[in-house]
């Protein structure tokens, strides 16, 4: 029986007064003070119930502050060097290679790819007994080898004219194949990109420097 | 028993503050850690450009300067001045003089230029490395050496300019 049901039956005339011999004036303040007790302990639980509530309400305001502080906040890394170093790198090198001179009759890389596109093995015989084209091919991937593979960077480089495909075969490691570059299983930053006008055409060279996905 | 509910309600409360504090000092103390990575990143990329640029080492003609090419004479110049070392060239000109002003804008780094083809030579032009260090940064700028004192065919070498920078 609730305090509330209970002050209710007490204050309520009963019907069979009567029957029943009347309560003494201490029992009446002896029943009045249990339901006091009793009504009191009812509103200390419903005030119990309401602090948990607003603990609970707080709790979830705090932990949905936290998400969203840390979904705001977490930014990927920045990668500014990496990208830096990966362009300058490629495009440096395709400069570098073909301003070059070689030890092939005093030319630079240039005009011994220039030779290769143009006549293929029946070009130029270079003072070592090689072809133009062996020449080029032998000497650039010693360059790369050394350069870039010392370093463990991946690479690809290909010479290809506008006309007539491939002056040589592309020179590159295993972690830059052509398959792996189309499949979007590495990124390729920038490539570095040098066009050497043959007349008629051109022969365009590219490094690709690739670097695994993020 | 008001005076207890108090006390305990406060307490949750400052847990919960505390909590939330030191949840918030860890997670700002990475992000300092990462601006200064990130600043760290800019400074290595700031003095390679430096170098790779420096007048006082690059190509010119006329004047004019050449992108992505150093001269092969100034570079055996710089490295008898700034070198460590090097006694320089008269006085008030080189050795620790020459090297303290460079100190200003190259900070602690190494900085070599190195020679791949058709020969292999290494140019030290400054090294102020230190022993113990946290994190290093290297940048490699593949360049041109030339050698004007060769015919015009054959002066060009390839190099790399390599930029160690440390904290």
């Amino acid at each position: 029986m609730s305090a509330i049901t209970l002050k209710r039956a007490l204050n309520r005339e009963p019907a069979n007064r009567k029957l029943q011999p009347a309560a003494s004036p201490i029992q009446k303040r002896g029943q009045r003070e249990k339901c006091r007790q009793m009504e009191k302990r009812e509103q200390m639980e419903k005030r119990g119930q309401m602090e948990m509530i607003g603990i609970a309400i707080v709790v979830v305001l705090i932990v949905l502050g936290a998400t969203l502080f840390l979904t705001l906040s977490i930014k990927p890394p920045s990668g500014t060097h990496a990208a830096f170093a990966q362009k300058q790198a490629a495009q440096n090198m395709v400069d570098a290679i073909v301003r070059t001179a070689t030890l092939c009759h005093g030319l630079d890389f240039a005009a011994v790819l220039g030779d290769c596109s143009k006549n293929g093995e029946n070009g130029l015989t270079c003072e070592d007994g090689r072809s133009s084209c062996d020449y080029a091919r032998g000497e650039i991937a010693n360059i790369l080898d050394r350069v870039l593979n010392a370093r463990k960077v991946q690479y690809r480089f290909t010479a290809e004219k506008d006309v007539g495909g491939r002056a040589f075969e592309d020179i590159m490691t295993p972690g830059c194949t052509k398959a792996l570059i189309d499949n979007g299983a590495v990124t390729v930053e920038t490539p570095g990109i040098q066009p050497i006008p043959l007349y008629p055409g051109t022969l365009t060279i590219k490094l690709q420097i690739c670097a695994p996905v993020k | 028993m008001q005076m207890a509910e108090t006390i305990a309600v406060l307490l949750v409360f400052f847990i919960i503050l505390g909590l939330s504090l030191m949840f918030y000092g860890t997670f700002q103390a990475g992000s300092v850690r990462e601006a200064q990575k990130e600043q760290f990143e800019k400074e290595a990329i700031r003095i390679a450009l430096l170098v790779s640029h420096l007048p006082e080492v690059v190509c010119s003609d006329n004047n004019q300067m050449t992108e992505n090419c150093l001269d092969r004479l100034k570079l055996e110049a710089w490295s008898n001045l700034v070198a460590p070392g090097a006694p320089g060239d008269g006085p008030g000109t080189g050795g620790d003089e020459a090297f303290l002003f460079y100190q200003t804008d190259f900070r602690d780094s190494k900085v070599v230029v190195q020679e791949v083809f058709p020969e292999t030579e290494q140019y030290i032009i400054y090294d102020n490395a230190p022993k113990d260090f946290k994190e290093m940064i290297p940048t490699y700028i593949p360049l041109t050496i030339r050698d004007p004192t060769k015919p015009p065919q054959s002066q060009s070498a390839l190099g790399v300019l390599a930029v160690e920078v440390y904290r």
